[in-house]
């Protein structure tokens, strides 16, 4: 609530500035749109579950972008996902004003909670955005960087054809790990159902990591040619995580706390020529502990004493090409992803995707999916989304 | 006879509702009279209007304007232009707004509000019917 609150003063803050350096005629302006997307899935011989089938609304979004001023916008994103919190649905919500020439669009200053920008997947996952309808591993898990983040962001653009982007950005967040999805619930926690599978269960209480406050700040620097090529090179630290971990001891569990930082870097390719599209990411995560902590190895007595030098490596991939030919764009994904947390949670799978995207006016969109898990236990399922846009 | 009668009739109304497209498009593209522009291809114009170009050739900033989206105008001046329906259009800029790379233009209603926009900003660039009264802007031929 206090997070909110400061969040609403910043926004204020920013539209009082800039009514008072406002010199020229303006039209304010206004832009609603929104969705409903509803989702049927079924997953096949999905363990632990009273049904491998389901229908639910799985995402409801509405944006206001509002500009009040030439060179202000306030932008307000709200998405519903079920049994999503308050804090949650606010998505977006933010003012940004183009600073020191309000033509160039070289430097904009933007306060408030905002998509991390650094993947171009991370700000294009609301359903009508992507093409296909699991939202990405990166993105699910965001085991890498967080969803969105309440603070400040520099950024620009300068070229015309050929042109440079930059961003800057930090602040608090707590939404660090696991989105889950569908009605199943099953996308986003792949990894504690695919452990389980496994014989394993995960000692970390992972969506602790979710509950605390957490700082950190990144960079991403960007080069784009026309519409058809652009390259981008992203950096992210979290420097103060914390997760909370179980430790059986003297018959009971006890808790302990885990406090990490990460160190994110990543690389993507935007390709694009005639009705063709190649988004690729690749990004490689440095997870270092800042305290001495006992954890255990999972199904087993012994345990892992994790000294504050301790590091381990974690990375992931997203790979997509699709084709618009009209109203349908097919599509094919490959996604890896691989956790390594030291002893105690390691896990390495691929996800296979191929689909439809069939959008016969601009209110309609259907998506018809396949998606195939390539695990010890592979794991397959038929996902079909039917959106209304307005 | 009664027979071709109708054929003719039909025939008569099928040529009068193609008429526009037969002597050229239903649509003329406009900007502010201070504008040193004369011509624009079709790929300039659907860059200005997607906000792919945000300058003129002067360094002035572009600002597009669309008619609504039910308007006929606006669906032939998309298929001609952009090369895609204004339902596509419309998608592109959900996106864009969604992903935050830039808003949709302003939408007015009539040909009217749209030269008066036109006609109070300098780097203004819109289209109207072929049909509207714009002698208070300036006409951009298409090349």
């Amino acid at each position: 609530m206090r997070r909110l609150k400061a969040l609403y003063i910043l926004v204020l803050v920013t539209i009082t500035i800039n009514i008072y350096s406002q010199d020229v005629e303006w039209e304010p302006q206004k832009q609603v749109t929104g969705y409903i997307a509803t989702q049927a899935e079924y997953i096949d011989n999905l363990k632990y579950s009273e049904r491998n089938y389901g229908a639910s609304v799985s995402e409801a979004g509405l944006l206001v972008n509002y500009m009040p001023l030439k060179g202000l916008s306030i932008k307000s994103v709200f998405v519903y996902r079920p049994l999503s919190t308050i804090d949650q649905i606010i998505s977006e919500l933010s003012a940004e004003r183009e600073i020191l020439n309000t033509n160039s669009g070289f430097l904009k200053l933007k306060i408030g909670r905002i998509l991390t920008p650094l993947s171009p997947m991370n700000t294009n996952f609301y359903a009508p955005v992507n093409v296909g309808i699991a939202l990405p591993l990166m993105v699910a898990h965001h085991e890498l960087y967080p969803v969105n983040i309440d603070g400040i962001s520099f950024n620009g653009e300068t070229g015309d054809n050929l042109k440079f982007k930059y961003n800057v950005f930090g602040g608090g967040f707590r939404n660090s790990l696991l989105m889950s999805s569908g009605p199943l619930k099953f996308f986003g926690n792949e990894d504690s159902y695919l452990l389980k599978t496994n014989g394993k269960n995960s000692s970390f209480n992972l969506e602790s990591l979710n509950s605390k406050l957490s700082f950190g700040g990144g960079a991403h620097l960007g080069v784009a040619y026309s519409d058809m090529v652009e390259v981008g090179l992203n950096y992210f630290t979290h420097v103060k995580g914390e997760v909370v971990t179980q430790i059986p001891k003297y018959g009971q569990l006890l808790t302990d706390s885990l406090k990490i930082r990460r160190d994110v870097f990543g690389i993507n390719l935007k390709l694009n020529l005639k009705g063709f599209q190649l988004n690729a990411e690749q990004w490689w995560c440095n997870v270092s502990v800042n305290n001495r902590v006992f954890a255990p190895v999972p199904s087993s007595l012994s345990f892992v004493e994790l000294k504050s030098d301790t590091s381990a490596m974690s990375s992931g991939g997203y790979y997509e090409i699709m084709y618009t030919a009209g109203k349908f764009t097919p599509y094919v994904k490959f996604e890896s992803h691989n956790v390594n947390l030291f002893d105690f949670l390691n896990l390495d799978y691929n996800r296979y995707t191929v689909g439809i995207n069939f959008k016969p006016s601009y209110e309609a969109t259907i998506k018809l999916e396949y998606v195939h898990y390539d695990y010890d236990k592979p794991v397959d399922g038929a996902l079909l989304s039917v959106i209304y846009s307005f | 006879m009664k027979t071709r009668k109708y054929i003719i009739i039909l025939v008569i109304a099928l040529l009068s509702t193609s008429l526009p497209s037969a002597y050229g498009q239903s649509y003329k593209i406009i900007v502010n009279k201070s504008n040193p522009a004369t011509s624009v291809s079709k790929k300039e114009a659907s860059d200005y209007f997607l906000k792919k170009k945000a300058k003129w050739p002067d360094g002035t900033a572009v600002t597009p304007i669309d008619l609504s989206s039910s308007s006929k105008v606006r669906e032939e001046f998309s298929q001609q232009i952009h090369g895609k329906s204004t339902a596509a259009v419309r998608n592109f800029w959900q996106q864009a707004a969604f992903s935050g790379t830039a808003s949709a233009p302003v939408e007015k209603p009539n040909d009217n509000e749209i030269i008066e926009f036109v006609k109070k900003n300098p780097g203004a660039i819109g289209y109207v019917s072929s049909s509207a009264n714009t002698s208070d802007v300036k006409i951009l031929t298409i090349n």
